[in-house]
Formats: structure tokens, sequence, C-alpha cells
């Protein structure tokens, strides 16, 4: 049985929003932290920039993907790196989804809806506090770490005010000129 | 053009706002509970120091003295002088722990996370309830 | 003992030098006296601590009681901990410990303790302390004096004799602990524990 190999546009978008989500974690990778476990996290920008643009479920695929690939070409797959880098993707994009279906009841008004700012210190947090746990189960179970908590978390609402003005921008000029030609599912 | 853009950027929506309070609120929760725990703060009596999940061995803060503790990437060096503790070496990259100087306060702790060796201070009778043992 | 008549649950002695010291036990009857006390007076929560040896009713705060036990030898040496464990006690539990740091004299450097060992009427030797938790005062008082005229090697026996699962004895800077005892407790200490089942 001869099956044929196709892809559809959907997959053209996952692989080209992958591809720069990959690229930017790799580049961040390479320069060392200046907190252990404090990263400007440019590469959610991208998942946050997908979510609002085209849905969770293509969030999810960009998300996954660029976890998994990242960690193939660092060499760092299945190691401790990759899953705190996994469960910080997954609990940030799982409260992206929260936040949305909290919002969901309010009236579809623009000042009733967060924008990616919004949205952006919801992941960033749940990114900051699901990396925090899984270290913190796993890797130090030592109940000190947890003073450690409130600076990251500190961090983590300035970067994600920060993450978010850029997803901002960023979707502000693509609107306006949209890089692929699908209909914007942004609520 | 530019100028919605600019408008759209600086402007929080009154959303994002209610999100940023929120946060803000658990931020300063985060901080009140692990840093301010009122419960530890006192006079401190003994050092804890801990590798890994091992139990805590404890060092009495009266004397003083430098203690060897072989951590997961080498050793460690920690000092008590006059009722105060800090780490003076230790085997990681980024010597946080070493920088982080002086505990002298019951409740103060800092831990070398690479090397996975932590050092807090209790104050032992404020710990208790009661102290067992013939006396 | 052929000094002292029994008599119709009395005791008495025609030598005038016999004093009976119920010093092993009667500390543990005290507490339990006490204990209902309170229960007369529908307290429920209560920790009483009589110098060291103690025995606690309900919680504290719904949290449960936290012990520190005293390092025996903590006493002389500053650079040892002065609390060797920690352990929380729950409602009705009693904590007892016997140890050669509290009532002794020194004559010519040589201390003599006030447990005496009814085998050699000497002050009995091997033992630092011995720490029993169980829901019986006078029982863990008892106990604990025994386990320690037992000494490391025969009172694991004496233990089972009595029925006290809970037990810490420490003997020559190491620490014997019960099984059940090991569960409980939180050592603050480099020398590891020897479990005895």
């Amino acid at each position: 049985m001869k099956r044929h190999f196709t892809t559809t546009h959907q997959d053209h978008r996952v692989a080209l929003l992958a591809a720069l989500a990959i690229t930017i974690h790799i580049i961040e990778a390479a320069f060392p932290s200046p907190l252990p476990g404090v990263k400007p996290g440019l590469a959610n920008v991208v998942t946050l920039f997908t979510f609002m643009m085209y849905g969770w479920k293509t969030a999810l695929q960009v998300s996954l993907l660029r976890v998994i690939i990242s960690s193939l070409l660092l060499g760092t797959f299945l190691s401790p790196t990759f899953l705190l880098s996994l469960s910080g993707a997954l609990l940030s994009l799982g409260s992206l989804i929260i936040t949305q279906s909290l919002f969901y009841f309010l009236p579809q008004r623009t000042y009733l809806q967060p924008s990616a700012i919004g949205y952006a210190i919801v992941a960033s947090i749940s990114h900051m506090g699901g990396q925090f746990l899984m270290a913190w189960y796993f890797f130090i179970p030592h109940p000190g770490i947890f003073k450690l908590l409130p600076i990251l978390i500190t961090f983590a609402v300035i970067l994600g005010i920060v993450s978010g003005i850029i997803t901002q921008l960023t979707l502000s000029q693509l609107t306006k000129a949209p890089i692929t030609k699908t209909r914007s599912t942004k609520r | 053009m530019t100028k919605t853009i600019t408008r759209k950027l600086l402007l929080f929506e009154p959303a994002d706002i209610l999100i940023l309070i929120s946060a803000c609120f658990l931020t300063v929760w985060l901080y009140s509970t692990f840093w301010f725990d009122l419960s530890s703060v006192g006079e401190a009596e003994t050092l804890l120091v801990q590798f890994a999940d091992h139990s805590p061995k404890a060092y009495s803060l009266s004397e003083d003295q430098i203690i060897n503790v072989k951590g997961r990437l080498g050793p460690a060096l920690i000092e008590i002088k006059q009722r105060k503790a800090r780490f003076i070496h230790s085997s990681c990259r980024n010597q946080f722990c070493v920088f982080h100087g002086w505990l002298s306060v019951a409740g103060d702790t800092t831990a070398c996370l690479p090397n996975r060796v932590s050092i807090s201070l209790k104050g032992t009778t404020n710990d208790y309830d009661a102290i067992a043992g013939a006396q | 003992m052929q000094d002292i008549l029994i008599e119709n649950n009395k005791l008495s002695s025609n030598n005038s030098s016999i004093t009976l010291d119920f010093g092993a036990f009667a500390k543990g009857v005290a507490i339990e006296q006490m204990m209902t006390i309170l229960k007369k007076h529908n307290i429920n929560n209560a920790l009483v601590n009589a110098g060291g040896d103690l025995k606690v009713l309900g919680s504290k705060n719904g949290k449960p009681w936290k012990i520190g036990i005293k390092n025996p030898v903590g006493n002389h040496n500053p650079s040892e901990p002065a609390v060797i464990a920690a352990i929380n006690l729950k409602d009705k539990e009693t904590l007892f410990t016997s140890g050669d740091y509290e009532r002794f004299f020194e004559i010519e450097g040589k201390r003599y303790h006030h447990i005496l060992d009814p085998r050699t009427g000497y002050p009995a030797v091997g033992t630092q302390s011995v720490t029993i938790l169980s829901e019986d005062a006078a029982l863990a008082d008892a106990a604990s004096t025994a386990l320690f005229i037992a000494g490391p090697d025969l009172w694991p026996d004496i233990a089972k004799k009595m029925g006290v699962q809970y037990v810490m004895l420490i003997s020559d800077e190491k620490i014997y602990l019960t099984q059940a005892m090991a569960e409980r407790i939180e050592l603050f200490t480099e020398t590891k524990p020897i479990i005895v089942k």
C-alpha cells in the first residue's frame, strides 16, 4: 500500500514557528544566566504569540517541538534541564488556557480582555513556578530553596512584562501585514 | 499607524492591570511567607549544615571553627565566628553561597545548589515547645 | 533487702539508716496523676514538663508538640550541639530520659552519678542517657532507669520485656535506636545511629 505524505498549511506554520522558537531557545542557552533559573525566556514569546494568533493547539505543538528539538540539539534530552524546560513549558501553556477561559465569560471587548502583556505575566510566573516545583521535588528536596522562590517570581513578573510588550509589538505589526494568508483566530 | 502601535504598547488594558496586581500580591505573599517567617526569628544557637537530603548536622555557634563538608562537586568550607556563620569556600562555579556573606539570625539560610550544601541558623530554644532530658 | 519488711501492703524497716528512693518511677506516677487532674477540668491540650520529663495532651494549636532532646555531652562540651534530636509528640505521649549528666558528684576526678546498679551498688556504667517514648509515664520512667542500668548490650531484651517500643540509648558517643524510634526521631548529629530490631 502506497501512502502519500502530504503536508498541510498548518504543518508549515507549526514548522516555521517551531524553527523560530528553537533558534531563540538555543541562542539563549549560549548566554550564561545571571542567577540560576533566571533567563529572559524569549522563546516563550513565540509560544505566546502562537497562542494568541492561532490558538492553544498550535501553541502546544510549537512548544513541544521547541522543547524536544532544542534539547536534542543541545544534548540535554531527558536530562534534568529537559525535564525543567518541559514542565515549565506545559504549565505556562496550561495557565494561558485557564486564563483565557476565565476571561471568556467577560464581554469580548478589547479593554476587558488581557493583551499579550497580561498573558505573558501569567505565562512567565507559571513557567517559573513549574520549573521551581520540579527542581524542588526531584533535584533539591530541601525546604531552604523556597527562600529563592520570591526572588525568582519577582524576576518572572518583570521578564513577563518585557516579553509581553515584545509579543504585543509583534502582534500589532503582524495583524497589519500577516506572514501567512490565514484568518487570525485571535479572540 | 505608528501612533496606534505606541499607544497599544504602553497602555496596559484594564485586564492586564488586574493580572499585574494579582501577580504583585502573589510576590508580596511569597516574600512574607518565605522571608519574614517571624516564628523562626530570634537568637541563633546552632548552625545546621545539610548535604542533599541527608539529615542535617548541627554545630554550636558558641565555638569558632571551620567546618569542612563534602558536597556533590567537592569540598565546601563553612566558618563559624562570633556566633555568625558563612561559606568561605565552595566548589561551585557561581560562588553565590560565598557572596551571601554572614548568617546571624535564627532562620537565616543560604544554600549552594550546584554543590547541594545548605546552611541555616536555628534558635534552639525558640524552636521547641520543651527540651527533654535530665537536668 | 533483708532489712525491709513487707506487711499488709506496707513497707517498714527496723534499720534506721535505710531510706528508699522512688525517684526511678515516682515522677512518672506524679505526671500520670497530674493528667487525671487536667482531664477532670476538661483540659484537652497541655504539656506537662517535670524538669525534662514530660507528657503531652492533645496538640499545640492543631500541630504536634515539638520536643528537643538535650545532648548528654552538650552540658560539658560547648562545641557539641545543645540539642541532639527532635521529636514530635502526639496526644497522651510521654518522653522520659535518664542520664548520668544530671545529679552527680565528683571525687578525685571520678564522677559518681545518681543511678545505681543493684548488681554492683555503684553508679551504672556504660550509658550516658536513655530516652523513652510511651503513653504510660510511670512505665516510661521506670523503663528509662532500667535500660540505663542494663547498658548498651542488654537493653533490647529488657525493653521487650517491659513492652517499650520507642527507645534511644546513648553510650560512648554511639546512638542506639529501636526501629520504631528511628522512624519518628530527627537526629542532629554526625554519628550514624545503630538501629536495633
